[in-house]
């Protein structure tokens, strides 16, 4: 430390080598904390959750409160568009009638997991920090890398990808690390089916990506997992298509995806057995 | 005196990551978060005096020790890089031309987006994580000037021209 006193742009000193030797026992020092991290975080995690916790809560209603109020002036906006809506919607219910086998595929997704036999933990969340959620579940409680991250409606939050004793880092599907390979899921099962890669661009939105150009998608189409990416299972809930764009010198097209994700929920569900499955 | 002084600075940095990690997470802007302990740090180092390159080094790795604990990542990009830059701060200061104000906006606000974009930058690398950059720049510089004046009007009165300027 001496040799940091003396690191001063005025002064005129030899102190290179102790500035070289103190620099290298710090980076020692880091590397050796390194070992004892895991405990050492499960420890300061444990002891900041409540207060987390709190802080969290009052996130949360303040920016409920926040938004009501930023959205006051839209009131009158988003009652003549409810209006239209409403009118729309009624002239579409025959049609919807016919296609209510298509619907009825999404509330069976639930099923879908139980059906394979796949195990839970239920974890409350304690913290979002650049795409990476905080489950109060950790290794004593089964959790492990690689688990899927799923809410109670299963729609897909990600994947565990550190855990410590009591805690575990999830990676959300909106971070920039993120590709899953998705299927759009379609109401008419005779078109083939379309499937796609969706990467994460930060800030908790996600864009559809890789979609051969041939291949037709539609705004309001959703996104589930497809069987083909062996990280999560299959036809879990990921998002809705809300636009497309399409370049004419690639052969993929990519889409905005508005997600189903919310991350002011309170727990979300760890598959603890779907690795050995694969 | 030093020692009290960064022991208050750890407990805000203790502080300000619980905060950015669970109340500052719900106001994102175009997606990007508040960096609240970068900006608090770059703060308490920038009006530090221009020789204290000891405890704006020990604010740099106090603050990326919260960093670190409270990120996936392993620990030690957020130390190492802080602690750095702690040192950086003040040398880029002595390097800069005295003014009668020894702390003006004029310095701080470019030196922090860029100390703060280097940052970003260096990290992503380190951690294989990229984050947004340029919304989360803006946000984080607007915070920053609320707080550096306010630091300038409750902590710093004795050297506060600036202020008398826009009072006049």
């Amino acid at each position: 430390m001496p040799a940091l006193k003396n690191f001063s742009v005025n002064k005129k000193n030899n102190s290179l080598p102790k500035i070289l030797i103190g620099a290298a026992v710090f980076l020692f020092l880091v590397f050796l904390l390194n070992i004892f991290v895991s405990p050492v975080k499960n420890y300061i995690y444990a002891v900041s959750y409540p207060i987390q916790k709190t802080f969290m809560a009052a996130g949360i209603s303040s920016s409920n409160f926040l938004g009501s109020f930023l959205n006051a002036g839209n009131f009158a906006k988003e009652n003549q568009d409810l209006k239209n809506k409403n009118q729309m919607l009624l002239s579409q219910i025959a049609a919807l009638q016919s296609i209510q086998q298509g619907n009825q595929a999404q509330s069976d997704i639930s099923a879908t997991c139980q059906n394979t036999g796949y195990k839970f933990v239920m974890a409350g969340v304690t913290g979002l920090d650049n795409d990476i959620l905080s489950l109060n579940k950790g290794s004593a409680d089964g959790v492990a890398a690689g688990m899927p991250v799923i809410s109670g409606q299963n729609v897909l939050y990600g994947k565990v990808i550190k855990v410590y004793k009591n805690f575990s880092d999830v990676m959300m599907i909106t971070s920039k690390s993120s590709n899953v390979i998705i299927k759009v899921q379609n109401s008419d099962a005779t078109l083939p089916e379309v499937s796609g890669m969706l990467k994460g661009k930060g800030g908790l939105g996600a864009f559809l990506d890789m979609v051969p150009a041939a291949s037709a998608i539609n705004s309001q189409d959703i996104l589930v997992t497809s069987a083909i990416d062996k990280s999560f299972p299959k036809d879990l809930l990921i998002g809705q298509i809300t636009s497309k764009s399409q370049n004419d010198q690639t052969q993929f097209q990519r889409a905005e995806v508005n997600l189903f994700l919310d991350v002011k929920i309170d727990n979300l569900f760890v598959i603890t057995n779907f690795k050995n499955k694969d | 005196m030093v020692w009290q002084k960064i022991s208050i600075a750890i407990l805000l940095f203790y502080v300000a990551v619980l905060l950015q990690t669970s109340f500052f997470s719900y106001f994102a802007l175009f997606g990007a978060n508040p960096d609240l302990v970068f900006i608090i740090f770059f703060l308490l180092a920038f009006f530090e005096k221009k020789s204290a390159y000891f405890s704006s080094f020990i604010l740099g790795l106090s603050a990326g020790f919260f960093l670190d604990i409270f990120s996936a990542a392993n620990l030690g990009p957020s130390i190492v890089l802080l602690g750095i830059f702690g040192l950086l701060i003040k040398k880029t200061q002595n390097l800069l031309q005295n003014s009668s104000d020894n702390y003006p906006f004029l310095y701080f606000a470019p030196l922090f987006a860029i100390f703060l974009a280097a940052y970003k930058f260096l990290l992503a690398f380190a951690t294989k994580m990229p984050s947004d950059m340029v919304f989360s720049i803006i946000y984080d510089i607007i915070l920053a000037a609320v707080l550096f004046y306010f630091y300038k009007k409750y902590f710093n009165p004795e050297d506060n021209r600036q202020l008398s300027l826009f009072n006049k």
